[in-house]
């Protein structure tokens, strides 16, 4: 009898696992399961912070899209994320307060999705600390999706299609609120705009990226008499925490203290980055103000001084010329490439 | 044909090094052969019934309203005369220790969702020991509060829970949710149309109970840990002739009055 074929059959075990237990993480990188997502950052980017439990790969990102912009995840199947956050309305939904499953209001203006992973916290008030948790929030809510995340998942786990998408994308047997949240999160992080006319003119150099008006305006936005940048400056045009820039006396959204309790923080919001901001209309936590004429002009006029206002908000004149310079610069902040990539958008 | 060959002779192979395995350690070793025993004995070839394991822990939590058993949707009348009724009757228990003079034995990691509609909940092996008592917090503690649901087994309590038992807009875990119907009339006429949550969440609304009783664990036993809540404790102090909702940070003074209820609520058998 020979021996020969099982000789053979042993090595090739031994070398399956050998190679197996050999695995670098270049190997790993190489699995279909774990093949990054190929992300640029744009020029002036610092590294994008990433949680350990869920890398970038090109699976995970590709489901998370789907999840995006499938209305099976709210209760009767008529909202999808992308109800309320539109690609070409930078992903805000252009009304004063979003409108969700059964036509329920909610209380607050869709904020726009845009380099989100550099954000330290989430939602207006800032009640949430990361994106994978954020998922929870819009799902649960009866004004917003409407359905159970339990349910969510059997629904998922029922679909023809998903529950294959998850085993590729994840090491997990099936559809789960793990793969779920981290998908969507994954996609999130790839909403990355950084190649308006002032970046290209800031970063790359490019002298003639914005005309005469929008370099006056672009002075005007950074001088400490306006002080904008104390607040909507660096690379994403936005600081992280929360500030009262005095839009009310009396604020009926407590902001901050719905989550800390604390009435020293009432109508503190989540500073917002005015990138793609000419788009994002209507604007503030509760979508009160119509146009950015409108934003300016409260700016204008000093706040409504509330106790907590930031002292940042004093108030400043404008001459008709600058205020349209001001106006014209915030305009110059849309990033074509971001409102079109087809990345982003529905397949 | 040649493949078929190689398969036997893999299976040869087997059968003999089995053959040399099972020799090699004599005959007939008398032990415990249980695997998830405290003595197992790999060598042992004949179970002799010696197995050892350590006591397991069982907390039955009996639901009541009042004098009677819970049953929901069924009208009760508080002591104040009130009607009320239940639908819904749930919390959370973290950080439970079977106690003695020492260090006692403490259940990490080990959550469960007590539910009104069951009785018994088991909270796995403890160490053998002569414990003088239970004690436990209504509530999740606060490392646990802020972690993310999505990352536990779907066994897990702290997995999303249907109905939620999650806030999603302030990433907290609801920690006693109370919903049914009530009468609300300024009279108390008897008419239950007032549909009310008690939603009680938040690290600051986490409260102990601790019961004192002689708990004998000895090896292989189960022992049994008896409670009974009296969900109609909960309503204690509240003021029900208003709309006495709360979610917490809407309605702080209701939410505090639930949390504080638990100690008179949950009481041993
Ligand atoms: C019915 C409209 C609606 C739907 C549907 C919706 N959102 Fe939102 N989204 C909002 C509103 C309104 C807010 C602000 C909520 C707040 O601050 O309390 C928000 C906030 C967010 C934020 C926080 C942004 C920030 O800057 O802090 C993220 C991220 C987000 N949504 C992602 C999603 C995802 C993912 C989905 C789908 C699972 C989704 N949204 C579905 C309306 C919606
Ligand atoms: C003290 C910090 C602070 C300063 C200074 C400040 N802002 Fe804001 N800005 C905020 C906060 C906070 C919000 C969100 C308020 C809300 O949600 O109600 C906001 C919102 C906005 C929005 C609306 C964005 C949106 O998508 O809804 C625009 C536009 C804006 N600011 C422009 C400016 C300009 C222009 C200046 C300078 C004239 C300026 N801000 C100065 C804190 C500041």
């Amino acid at each position: 009898m020979p021996a020969a074929p099982f000789i053979r059959q042993a090595m090739l075990a031994l070398g399956i696992s050998l190679i197996l237990s050999s695995c670098r993480q270049d190997d790993l990188l190489r699995m279909p399961m774990y093949e990054p997502y190929p992300l640029e950052l744009p020029p002036g980017f610092p590294d994008m912070p990433v949680p350990d439990d869920n890398p970038l790969t090109t699976r995970r990102v590709a489901l998370g899209k789907k999840l995006f912009y499938d209305p099976l995840l709210s209760i009767d199947s008529t909202v999808s994320c992308a109800t309320c956050h539109l690609q070409n309305l930078g992903f805000t939904d252009g009304n004063r307060v979003s409108e969700g499953v059964h036509g329920g209001l909610g209380f607050r203006n869709a904020p726009a999705l845009v380099n989100l992973a550099w954000n330290e916290d989430y939602m207006r008030d800032g009640g949430v600390p990361t994106l994978e948790l954020q998922v929870l929030a819009p799902v649960a809510a009866e004004v917003e999706m409407g359905i159970n995340f339990k349910e969510l998942v059997d629904r998922l786990n029922l679909d023809p299609t998903y529950p294959q998408l998850f085993r590729e994308a994840f090491d997990r047997d099936e559809v789960d609120a793990f793969g779920i949240t981290r998908a969507l999160a994954a996609f999130e992080r790839i909403l990355v705009s950084g190649n308006n006319p002032y970046d290209q003119y800031r970063f790359q150099g490019k002298t003639e990226a914005l005309n005469a008006s929008e370099q006056r305006g672009m002075l005007l936005f950074e001088s400490n008499e306006l002080g904008c940048t104390h607040c909507h400056g660096g690379f994403d045009l936005r600081k992280n925490g929360f500030e009262n820039n005095g839009l009310y006396a009396q604020y009926v959204d407590s902001g901050r203290t719905r989550v800390t309790l604390n009435p020293d923080e009432r109508g503190k919001f989540k500073v917002p980055s005015l990138r793609n901001v000419a788009v994002t209309a209507p604007y503030m936590h509760d979508g009160s103000l119509t146009d950015l004429w409108q934003v300016i002009d409260h700016y204008a006029s000093g706040g409504k001084g509330h106790p907590n206002q930031s002292e940042f908000i004093t108030g400043f004149t404008l001459t008709t010329t600058e205020r349209t310079d001001l106006y014209n610069f915030l305009h110059a902040l849309t990033d074509q490439d971001f409102l079109q990539n087809p990345a982003f958008s529905e397949e | 044909m040649k493949y078929f060959s190689s398969k036997l002779s893999i299976f040869a192979l087997i059968l003999l090094a089995g053959f040399f395995t099972l020799t090699s350690q004599g005959c007939g070793k008398k032990g415990c052969m249980d695997p998830d025993s405290l003595n197992y004995d790999p060598d042992a070839t004949k179970d002799d019934g010696s197995c050892e394991f350590n006591p397991e822990i069982m907390a039955h939590f009996h639901s009541h309203f009042g004098a009677d058993a819970l049953t929901y949707n069924q009208n009760y009348t508080l002591s104040s005369g009130r009607k009320v009724n239940l639908s819904l009757a749930q919390f959370y228990v973290s950080g439970m220790k079977l106690t003695d003079g020492g260090s006692g034995y403490s259940f990490d990691d080990t959550y469960l969702l007590v539910k009104g509609d069951q009785t018994v909940y088991e909270l796995g092996s403890a160490d053998p020991g002569q414990y003088t008592g239970f004690t436990f917090d209504v509530g999740v503690d606060s490392a646990a509060n802020h972690s993310d649901p999505s990352t536990y087994e779907t066994s897990s309590a702290l997995s999303p829970q249907s109905p939620s038992m999650h806030w999603s807009w302030s990433s907290g875990y609801i920690f006693i949710k109370i919903e049914g119907m009530a009468d609300t009339s300024a009279a108390g006429n008897g008419a239950v149309d007032y549909p009310f949550e008690l939603h009680v969440g938040m690290d600051a609304m986490l409260r102990n109970v601790s019961l004192s009783q002689a708990l004998d664990a000895t090896l292989n036993n189960e022992v049994e840990i008896g409670m009974v809540i009296d969900w109609s404790q909960f309503f204690n102090g509240i003021d029900m002739t208003t709309p006495f909702t709360t979610h917490t940070m809407d309605n702080m003074p209701v939410a505090m009055k639930v949390a504080d209820n638990v100690s008179s609520a949950i009481t041993l058998e």
